[in-house]
Protein backbone atom coordinates (compact mmCIF):
# COMPACT_ATOMS: atom_id res chain seq x y z
CA UNK A 1 0.00 0.00 0.00
CA UNK A 2 1.37 3.45 -0.90
CA UNK A 3 1.32 6.13 1.77
CA UNK A 4 -0.20 8.80 -0.48
CA UNK A 5 -3.89 7.99 0.20
CA UNK A 6 -3.09 8.01 3.92
CA UNK A 7 -1.33 11.36 3.72
CA UNK A 8 -4.11 12.81 1.58
CA UNK A 9 -6.70 11.75 4.15
CA UNK A 10 -4.84 12.75 7.29
CA UNK A 11 -2.45 15.63 6.73
CA UNK A 12 -5.29 18.12 6.45
CA UNK A 13 -5.98 17.44 10.13
CA UNK A 14 -2.41 17.93 11.34
CA UNK A 15 -3.16 21.34 12.87
CA UNK A 16 -6.04 19.87 14.90
CA UNK A 17 -3.93 16.95 16.11
CA UNK A 18 -1.11 19.33 16.94
CA UNK A 19 -3.43 21.64 18.92
CA UNK A 20 -4.78 18.70 20.91
CA UNK A 21 -1.29 17.29 21.44
CA UNK A 22 -0.03 20.64 22.74
CA UNK A 23 -2.72 20.65 25.43
CA UNK A 24 -1.92 17.05 26.36
CA UNK A 25 1.84 17.56 26.59
CA UNK A 26 4.10 19.43 28.91
CA UNK A 27 6.23 21.01 26.19
CA UNK A 28 6.40 21.41 22.40
CA UNK A 29 9.02 18.69 21.94
CA UNK A 30 6.82 16.18 23.74
CA UNK A 31 3.85 17.34 21.68
CA UNK A 32 5.81 16.77 18.45
CA UNK A 33 6.68 13.24 19.57
CA UNK A 34 3.02 12.65 20.41
CA UNK A 35 1.89 13.81 16.97
CA UNK A 36 4.47 11.66 15.23
CA UNK A 37 3.44 8.61 17.25
CA UNK A 38 -0.21 9.37 16.53
CA UNK A 39 0.43 9.38 12.80
CA UNK A 40 2.56 6.23 13.03
CA UNK A 41 -0.27 4.37 14.76
CA UNK A 42 -2.82 5.80 12.35
CA UNK A 43 -0.73 4.65 9.40
CA UNK A 44 -0.55 1.10 10.78
CA UNK A 45 -4.32 1.05 11.30
CA UNK A 46 -5.32 2.97 8.17
CA UNK A 47 -6.60 -0.07 6.28
CA UNK A 48 -9.14 -0.66 9.07
CA UNK A 49 -10.26 2.91 9.38
CA UNK A 50 -13.19 2.45 7.02
CA UNK A 51 -15.13 5.51 6.00
CA UNK A 52 -15.50 7.07 9.42
CA UNK A 53 -14.58 10.63 10.29
CA UNK A 54 -10.80 10.89 9.93
CA UNK A 55 -10.39 13.90 12.21
CA UNK A 56 -12.26 12.26 15.07
CA UNK A 57 -10.30 9.05 14.49
CA UNK A 58 -6.96 10.85 14.65
CA UNK A 59 -7.92 12.78 17.79
CA UNK A 60 -8.96 9.52 19.44
CA UNK A 61 -5.59 7.93 18.62
CA UNK A 62 -3.82 11.04 19.88
CA UNK A 63 -5.68 10.94 23.21
CA UNK A 64 -5.12 7.20 23.64
CA UNK A 65 -1.44 7.64 22.87
CA UNK A 66 -1.18 10.51 25.36
CA UNK A 67 -2.88 8.36 27.99
CA UNK A 68 -0.54 5.44 27.45
CA UNK A 69 2.47 7.77 27.49
CA UNK A 70 1.21 9.22 30.75
CA UNK A 71 0.75 5.75 32.24
CA UNK A 72 4.26 4.87 31.17
CA UNK A 73 5.66 8.05 32.67
CA UNK A 74 3.86 7.73 35.99
CA UNK A 75 7.02 6.42 37.56
CA UNK A 76 8.60 9.82 37.21
CA UNK A 77 7.09 13.16 38.19
CA UNK A 78 5.09 14.64 35.36
CA UNK A 79 3.02 17.79 35.14
CA UNK A 80 0.41 17.24 32.46
CA UNK A 81 -0.12 20.52 30.67
CA UNK A 82 1.88 22.11 33.41
CA UNK A 83 3.82 25.30 33.61
CA UNK A 84 7.01 24.05 32.02
CA UNK A 85 5.64 25.09 28.66
CA UNK A 86 5.45 28.62 29.95
CA UNK A 87 9.20 28.84 30.21
CA UNK A 88 9.65 28.56 26.53
CA UNK A 89 8.19 29.75 23.34
CA UNK A 90 9.53 28.60 20.04
CA UNK A 91 8.80 31.89 18.42
CA UNK A 92 10.13 30.87 15.05
CA UNK A 93 7.63 28.02 14.78
CA UNK A 94 4.68 29.49 16.64
CA UNK A 95 2.77 31.16 13.83
CA UNK A 96 -0.30 31.48 16.04
CA UNK A 97 1.50 34.23 17.90
CA UNK A 98 -0.09 36.56 15.38
CA UNK A 99 -3.54 35.51 16.56
CA UNK A 100 -2.95 35.93 20.26
CA UNK A 101 -0.19 37.71 22.10
CA UNK A 102 2.21 35.34 23.77
CA UNK A 103 1.40 36.62 27.21
CA UNK A 104 -2.30 36.00 26.66
CA UNK A 105 -1.66 32.49 25.42
CA UNK A 106 0.34 31.76 28.52
CA UNK A 107 -2.43 33.08 30.72
CA UNK A 108 -5.04 30.94 28.98
CA UNK A 109 -2.70 27.97 29.10
CA UNK A 110 -2.34 28.37 32.86
CA UNK A 111 -6.10 28.75 33.24
CA UNK A 112 -6.70 25.59 31.16
CA UNK A 113 -4.19 23.66 33.23
CA UNK A 114 -6.04 24.69 36.38
CA UNK A 115 -9.36 23.23 35.24
CA UNK A 116 -10.58 19.86 36.52
CA UNK A 117 -9.35 17.09 34.21
CA UNK A 118 -12.78 16.15 32.82
CA UNK A 119 -13.65 19.74 31.97
CA UNK A 120 -10.28 20.33 30.38
CA UNK A 121 -10.61 17.23 28.22
CA UNK A 122 -14.05 18.29 27.05
CA UNK A 123 -12.70 21.71 26.07
CA UNK A 124 -9.67 20.19 24.35
CA UNK A 125 -11.86 17.84 22.32
CA UNK A 126 -14.58 20.31 21.34
CA UNK A 127 -13.17 23.84 21.40
CA UNK A 128 -9.60 23.05 20.43
CA UNK A 129 -10.01 19.73 18.60
CA UNK A 130 -13.14 20.89 16.80
CA UNK A 131 -15.20 17.78 17.52
CA UNK A 132 -18.92 17.89 18.19
CA UNK A 133 -20.21 17.16 21.68
CA UNK A 134 -21.57 13.88 20.34
CA UNK A 135 -18.17 12.84 18.95
CA UNK A 136 -16.50 13.82 22.24
CA UNK A 137 -19.09 11.76 24.10
CA UNK A 138 -18.22 8.72 21.96
CA UNK A 139 -14.53 9.14 22.69
CA UNK A 140 -15.00 9.72 26.40
CA UNK A 141 -17.61 7.02 26.83
CA UNK A 142 -19.91 9.51 28.54
CA UNK A 143 -23.42 10.70 27.69
CA UNK A 144 -23.61 13.77 25.46
CA UNK A 145 -25.33 15.70 28.26
CA UNK A 146 -22.39 15.06 30.56
CA UNK A 147 -19.96 16.41 27.97
CA UNK A 148 -22.13 19.49 27.44
CA UNK A 149 -22.28 20.13 31.19
CA UNK A 150 -18.48 19.78 31.49
CA UNK A 151 -18.05 22.12 28.55
CA UNK A 152 -20.32 24.75 30.03
CA UNK A 153 -18.75 24.69 33.48
CA UNK A 154 -15.24 24.47 32.06
CA UNK A 155 -15.74 27.41 29.72
CA UNK A 156 -17.13 29.57 32.49
CA UNK A 157 -14.33 28.60 34.81
CA UNK A 158 -11.80 29.26 32.07
CA UNK A 159 -13.17 32.77 31.58
CA UNK A 160 -13.00 33.46 35.30
CA UNK A 161 -9.49 32.04 35.68
CA UNK A 162 -8.20 33.87 32.61
CA UNK A 163 -9.55 37.12 33.98
CA UNK A 164 -7.75 36.46 37.24
CA UNK A 165 -4.64 35.88 35.17
CA UNK A 166 -4.97 39.41 33.96
CA UNK A 167 -6.82 38.97 30.68
CA UNK A 168 -9.36 41.67 30.02
CA UNK A 169 -13.00 40.79 29.86
CA UNK A 170 -14.27 40.54 26.31
CA UNK A 171 -17.00 42.68 24.84
CA UNK B 1 -36.30 25.09 31.30
CA UNK B 2 -34.47 25.88 34.50
CA UNK B 3 -30.74 26.70 34.62
CA UNK B 4 -29.60 23.60 32.76
CA UNK B 5 -25.88 23.58 31.96
CA UNK B 6 -26.08 21.02 29.12
CA UNK B 7 -28.94 22.91 27.49
CA UNK B 8 -27.08 26.22 27.71
CA UNK B 9 -23.91 24.64 26.27
CA UNK B 10 -25.91 23.11 23.42
CA UNK B 11 -27.48 26.52 22.80
CA UNK B 12 -24.07 28.17 22.63
CA UNK B 13 -22.89 25.53 20.16
CA UNK B 14 -26.01 25.83 17.99
CA UNK B 15 -26.78 22.20 18.76
CA UNK B 16 -30.49 22.58 19.51
CA UNK B 17 -33.55 22.34 17.31
CA UNK B 18 -35.49 25.56 16.62
CA UNK B 19 -38.14 24.91 19.28
CA UNK B 20 -35.46 24.38 21.93
CA UNK B 21 -33.60 27.50 20.83
CA UNK B 22 -36.80 29.48 21.23
CA UNK B 23 -37.34 28.04 24.71
CA UNK B 24 -33.78 28.80 25.81
CA UNK B 25 -33.92 32.36 24.48
CA UNK B 26 -37.21 32.97 26.22
CA UNK B 27 -35.63 31.76 29.43
CA UNK B 28 -32.52 33.89 28.96
CA UNK B 29 -34.64 37.02 28.65
CA UNK B 30 -36.05 36.38 32.10
CA UNK B 31 -33.05 34.90 33.89
CA UNK B 32 -30.05 37.11 34.61
CA UNK B 33 -28.14 34.19 36.07
CA UNK B 34 -28.32 32.12 32.89
CA UNK B 35 -27.74 35.19 30.74
CA UNK B 36 -24.50 35.87 32.58
CA UNK B 37 -23.58 32.18 32.45
CA UNK B 38 -23.94 32.13 28.67
CA UNK B 39 -21.89 35.32 28.30
CA UNK B 40 -19.16 33.83 30.47
CA UNK B 41 -19.18 30.50 28.66
CA UNK B 42 -19.00 32.28 25.31
CA UNK B 43 -15.95 34.17 26.54
CA UNK B 44 -14.36 30.94 27.76
CA UNK B 45 -15.04 29.20 24.47
CA UNK B 46 -13.43 32.08 22.54
CA UNK B 47 -10.35 31.86 24.75
CA UNK B 48 -10.11 28.10 24.24
CA UNK B 49 -10.62 28.35 20.47
CA UNK B 50 -7.83 30.90 20.31
CA UNK B 51 -5.50 28.19 21.60
CA UNK B 52 -5.74 26.35 18.31
CA UNK B 53 -2.37 26.43 16.64
CA UNK B 54 -0.90 25.76 13.25
CA UNK B 55 1.49 22.85 13.37
CA UNK B 56 5.12 23.84 12.85
CA UNK B 57 6.26 23.39 9.26
CA UNK B 58 9.10 21.21 10.49
CA UNK B 59 6.59 18.83 12.11
CA UNK B 60 4.68 18.51 8.84
CA UNK B 61 7.88 17.39 7.12
CA UNK B 62 8.81 15.12 10.00
CA UNK B 63 5.46 13.31 9.91
CA UNK B 64 5.59 12.87 6.13
CA UNK B 65 9.09 11.51 6.31
CA UNK B 66 8.37 9.11 9.15
CA UNK B 67 5.30 7.72 7.39
CA UNK B 68 7.23 7.39 4.14
CA UNK B 69 10.03 5.55 5.90
CA UNK B 70 7.72 3.17 7.77
CA UNK B 71 6.96 -0.24 6.28
CA UNK B 72 3.51 -0.45 4.71
CA UNK B 73 0.85 -1.72 7.11
CA UNK B 74 0.02 -5.40 6.73
CA UNK B 75 -2.90 -6.19 4.47
CA UNK B 76 -5.02 -8.63 6.38
CA UNK B 77 -7.07 -11.39 4.88
CA UNK B 78 -10.46 -11.36 6.60
CA UNK B 79 -11.14 -15.02 5.84
CA UNK B 80 -7.80 -16.22 7.08
CA UNK B 81 -7.80 -14.13 10.22
CA UNK B 82 -11.36 -14.47 11.34
CA UNK B 83 -14.87 -14.02 10.17
CA UNK B 84 -15.64 -12.14 7.00
CA UNK B 85 -16.95 -8.62 7.37
CA UNK B 86 -20.24 -9.78 5.85
CA UNK B 87 -20.63 -12.39 8.57
CA UNK B 88 -19.93 -9.83 11.23
CA UNK B 89 -22.54 -7.50 9.78
CA UNK B 90 -25.05 -10.34 9.97
CA UNK B 91 -24.12 -11.16 13.57
CA UNK B 92 -24.23 -7.49 14.54
CA UNK B 93 -27.66 -7.19 12.96
CA UNK B 94 -28.78 -10.32 14.75
CA UNK B 95 -27.44 -9.31 18.14
CA UNK B 96 -28.58 -5.71 17.71
CA UNK B 97 -32.02 -6.89 16.73
CA UNK B 98 -32.21 -9.05 19.82
CA UNK B 99 -31.43 -6.03 21.96
CA UNK B 100 -34.31 -4.21 20.35
CA UNK B 101 -36.57 -7.21 20.74
CA UNK B 102 -35.67 -7.42 24.41
CA UNK B 103 -36.59 -3.84 25.13
CA UNK B 104 -33.78 -1.54 23.96
CA UNK B 105 -34.78 2.09 23.42
CA UNK B 106 -33.44 2.50 19.91
CA UNK B 107 -35.55 2.01 16.84
CA UNK B 108 -34.49 -1.13 15.02
CA UNK B 109 -33.38 -0.97 11.44
CA UNK B 110 -35.20 -3.21 9.03
CA UNK B 111 -32.17 -5.41 8.40
CA UNK B 112 -31.85 -6.17 12.11
CA UNK B 113 -35.47 -7.15 12.43
CA UNK B 114 -35.33 -9.27 9.29
CA UNK B 115 -32.17 -11.05 10.47
CA UNK B 116 -33.60 -11.79 13.87
CA UNK B 117 -36.84 -12.99 12.44
CA UNK B 118 -35.03 -15.28 9.99
CA UNK B 119 -32.76 -16.81 12.61
CA UNK B 120 -35.53 -17.28 15.13
CA UNK B 121 -37.71 -18.89 12.47
CA UNK B 122 -34.85 -21.17 11.43
CA UNK B 123 -34.37 -22.17 15.05
CA UNK B 124 -38.00 -23.14 15.11
CA UNK B 125 -38.79 -21.35 18.35
CA UNK B 126 -40.05 -18.06 19.63
CA UNK B 127 -37.20 -17.35 21.98
CA UNK B 128 -33.90 -15.89 20.82
CA UNK B 129 -31.33 -18.53 19.88
CA UNK B 130 -28.50 -19.24 22.29
CA UNK B 131 -26.06 -20.00 19.50
CA UNK B 132 -25.75 -19.61 15.75
CA UNK B 133 -23.37 -21.07 13.21
CA UNK B 134 -21.33 -18.79 10.95
CA UNK B 135 -18.50 -19.93 8.67
CA UNK B 136 -18.72 -23.28 10.41
CA UNK B 137 -17.93 -21.74 13.79
CA UNK B 138 -20.37 -21.58 16.66
CA UNK B 139 -21.17 -18.15 18.05
CA UNK B 140 -22.66 -18.31 21.54
CA UNK B 141 -25.27 -15.65 22.27
CA UNK B 142 -26.36 -14.44 25.68
CA UNK B 143 -28.30 -11.57 27.17
CA UNK B 144 -27.27 -9.34 30.03
CA UNK B 145 -27.99 -5.85 31.29
CA UNK B 146 -25.94 -2.76 32.06
CA UNK B 147 -27.13 0.56 33.49
CA UNK B 148 -30.68 -0.67 33.02
CA UNK B 149 -30.11 -1.34 29.33
CA UNK B 150 -30.23 -4.78 27.74
CA UNK B 151 -26.89 -5.97 26.39
CA UNK B 152 -26.48 -8.82 23.95
CA UNK B 153 -23.20 -10.72 23.95
CA UNK B 154 -21.73 -12.89 21.20
CA UNK B 155 -18.70 -15.07 21.91
CA UNK B 156 -16.61 -17.08 19.51
CA UNK B 157 -13.31 -18.89 19.35
CA UNK B 158 -12.54 -17.04 16.09
CA UNK B 159 -12.09 -13.27 16.00
CA UNK B 160 -14.75 -10.97 14.57
CA UNK B 161 -13.39 -8.76 11.81
CA UNK B 162 -14.48 -5.16 11.84
CA UNK B 163 -17.44 -4.32 9.58
CA UNK B 164 -17.47 -1.27 7.26
CA UNK B 165 -17.87 1.96 9.18
CA UNK B 166 -16.21 0.64 12.32
CA UNK B 167 -12.98 1.96 13.73
CA UNK B 168 -10.20 0.55 15.84
CA UNK B 169 -9.33 2.39 19.03
CA UNK B 170 -5.65 2.06 18.26
CA UNK B 171 -3.72 -0.32 16.03
CA UNK B 172 -5.20 -3.20 14.02
CA UNK B 173 -5.25 -5.59 16.97
CA UNK B 174 -7.04 -3.24 19.34
CA UNK B 175 -10.77 -3.31 20.12
CA UNK B 176 -13.06 -1.91 17.47
CA UNK B 177 -16.27 0.06 17.78
CA UNK B 178 -19.10 0.46 15.28
CA UNK B 179 -22.56 1.96 15.29
CA UNK B 180 -25.68 0.33 13.90
CA UNK B 181 -28.84 2.45 14.09
CA UNK B 182 -28.82 3.63 17.72
CA UNK B 183 -26.76 0.66 18.87
CA UNK B 184 -23.09 0.65 19.80
CA UNK B 185 -21.12 -2.45 18.87
CA UNK B 186 -17.87 -3.14 20.69
CA UNK B 187 -15.58 -6.05 19.89
CA UNK B 188 -12.59 -7.25 21.87
CA UNK B 189 -10.20 -9.91 20.71
CA UNK B 190 -8.12 -12.04 23.00
CA UNK B 191 -8.16 -15.63 24.17
CA UNK B 192 -11.93 -15.30 23.99
CA UNK B 193 -13.45 -13.10 21.28
CA UNK B 194 -16.42 -11.11 22.48
CA UNK B 195 -18.81 -8.81 20.64
CA UNK B 196 -21.34 -6.80 22.65
CA UNK B 197 -24.20 -4.62 21.47
CA UNK B 198 -26.27 -2.13 23.46
CA UNK B 199 -27.75 1.35 23.35
CA UNK B 200 -24.93 2.72 25.51
CA UNK B 201 -21.80 4.86 25.02
CA UNK B 202 -18.83 3.00 23.58
CA UNK B 203 -16.53 3.67 26.53
CA UNK B 204 -19.01 2.30 29.04
CA UNK B 205 -19.63 -0.77 26.93
CA UNK B 206 -15.93 -1.32 26.34
CA UNK B 207 -15.14 -1.26 30.06
CA UNK B 208 -17.98 -3.64 30.74
CA UNK B 209 -16.93 -6.02 27.97
CA UNK B 210 -13.32 -5.97 29.13
CA UNK B 211 -14.48 -7.11 32.55
CA UNK B 212 -16.35 -10.08 31.06
CA UNK B 213 -13.40 -12.38 31.07
CA UNK B 214 -11.53 -11.73 27.86
CA UNK B 215 -8.09 -10.19 27.71
CA UNK B 216 -8.38 -7.39 25.20
CA UNK B 217 -5.42 -5.87 23.43
CA UNK B 218 -5.83 -2.22 24.31
CA UNK B 219 -4.01 0.57 22.50
CA UNK B 220 -0.49 0.61 23.87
Amino acid sequence: MTDQPFLDATMAHLDVVWSVARRMSSDPAEAEDLVQETYARAWRAFADQGRGDVRSWLVTICLNTARSELRRARRRPVTLMGNSELDEQEASDDVSGEAMASVERQAVSRALAALPEAQRRAIVLVDIGGLTAREAAEIEGSPRGTILARLHRGRRQLAVLAEREGLHRGP
Amino acid sequence: MVHEDPRLAAYLDADLDPAEVEAVEAHLLDCDRCWQAVREARRGRALAEAMRELAPASLRDRVRMSVGAAPPPPVRSPRRRGRSAATVVAVVALVGGLVWASGGRGAPDQASVASVAAVVRAAGGRTPPSAVLADGQEIALSRDSLDGQPVMVARSAAPFDMPPGGRHLGGPDTPWVARRASMTVVCLSGPDNILVVADLPAGRLLAWAAARGTSPVVPA
